[in-house]
């Protein structure tokens, strides 16, 4: 028998390793392709937060991830945006979760962190009024080696106010013998928020022409979902009147300094 | 192996079963290079997906890889395999490499988003035809330099016809 040629037996093998190749491709496309169809992601609701430093609040949901294809996930991290009003509106808050990676044939629970900060720029209504607020969340990751992959949906986010339905009540002054007045007056408001308010509501009283007329405070412990009401008494300097004016107040804890709206007084 | 052949013995197989077995694979790489990349796309579109991909030049480039594909095969007895080979072979890394580059895949559906890259797979899969080549190359050296050499091991004659 005639041995094959040395040159044909080098073509050959070139071939066969290429047909090889080709064949393990497709069986890879082909397997990716059912395995990523098997993916099944969750999300739970943001849970209950935590009060940081510098009038930040930190928000966190779990996602859930189930991977039972053949192919890991890797690098996955996702990221959430809120905005104010419309979906071009202002960023009022950012979330993202750590990177993870999620074996083939693995599930994993990713915590998404949510910060709200309540600093110069955020609008004040939200800490009085409840709203929808439009999210964006997206996902990036790498799944079997080769794929990377960024998915990005819309989503709402239901806002519950610290400070719903906030209204300061004013009492009848009484003349004290000193020559000022004893003013009461009643905070009100109910924590719709996710997360508990405990510090001191300190407010100032201004008169109609916007003149100081008296200050005080007054302690707040509001759990998530409580209604607060508390009472204190300032007292009035001579001749002040604040019926008419307004309450400038802010609210503080150890970390915080939150300047809420001005509410008038009727 | 292949028992010893005298010269000129050799004898290539007939033009009619060439014809017939290149329309089977005529008909399998257009299935391959033209129909299911259409399908493809149509079904892309009839759920309101519109990949980043010129329907008219999936369709020339499927139909020049057809005909080279085909003319691959008919030209095997030839000296001009290896080159057209080598042609088929350059044709389809210009094809996935082209495919590469519009990666990543982007598409919207009902207000999400999802963005697929898949040029990381193309690379790697532009390892076949570049074996291919690298073969056509290796024939056309060996067809310059040894005439008919591989004729009876590539296409074996059938033993009634010896």
């Amino acid at each position: 028998m005639t041995p094959r040629p040395a040159l044909n037996r080098i073509a050959r093998w070139l071939r066969a390793v290429g047909t090889v190749v080709a064949v393990l491709l497709v069986v890879f496309v082909v397997s990716a392709g059912y395995s990523a169809s098997q993916l099944r992601p969750s999300a739970g609701p943001l849970g209950n937060g935590r009060l940081l430093g510098t009038n930040t609040v930190e928000l966190t949901t779990n996602l859930t991830l189930s991977n039972p294809g053949f192919y890991p996930l890797s690098g996955l991290v996702v990221h959430a945006q809120i905005r104010f009003g419309a979906s071009n509106g202002m960023i009022v808050a950012t979330g993202n979760s750590p990177a993870t990676n999620v074996p083939g044939g693995g599930n994993t629970e990713l915590p998404l962190t949510v910060t709200v900060s309540f600093g110069t720029g955020l609008p004040t209504a939200l800490l009085t009024h409840d709203a929808r607020l439009p999210t964006v969340v997206w996902a990036n990751a790498t799944y079997a080696f080769v794929f990377p992959v960024q998915l990005t949906f819309p989503d709402n986010l239901s806002w519950g106010a610290p400070f719903y339905g906030l209204s300061v009540t004013p009492g009848t002054p009484t003349p004290a013998p000193n020559g000022t007045a004893v003013f009461p007056i009643t905070f009100a408001f109910s924590n719709h928020a996710r997360f508990g308010l405990s510090g001191l509501w300190a407010y100032s009283l201004l008169n109609a022409a916007g003149t100081p007329c008296g200050s005080g405070s007054v302690g707040v412990d509001a759990p998530s979902g409580a209604n607060f009401q508390g009472g204190s008494t300032a007292y009035l300097s001579a001749g002040c009147d604040p019926r008419g004016g307004t309450v400038t107040s802010e609210f503080s804890s150890a970390s915080w300094a939150l300047p809420l709206p001005p509410e008038p007084l009727p | 192996m292949s028992p010893p052949m005298r010269p000129g013995e050799y004898r290539a197989p007939s033009v009619a079963s060439r014809a017939g077995v290149g329309s089977l694979v005529a008909f399998l790489l257009t299935l391959g290079y033209v129909v299911a990349p259409w399908l493809l796309l149509s079904l892309l579109e009839t759920v309101g997906i519109r990949p980043p991909l010129d329907p008219g030049t999936l369709l020339f480039a499927g139909i020049v890889l057809t005909v080279l594909g085909t003319a691959q095969y008919l030209l095997k007895p030839t000296p001009a395999f290896g080159p057209v080979e080598i042609t088929y072979s350059a044709a389809l890394l210009v094809y996935l490499g082209w495919l590469a580059t519009r990666s990543p895949f982007a598409l919207d559906y009902q207000g999400a988003a999802l963005s697929l890259g898949y040029s990381g797979l193309l690379v790697a899969a532009m390892v076949v035809p570049a074996l291919s080549l690298l073969s056509g190359i290796v024939t056309t050296l060996e067809d310059a330099l040894h005439p008919e050499e591989r004729l009876p091991f590539d296409l074996p004659m059938p033993s009634g016809r010896r």
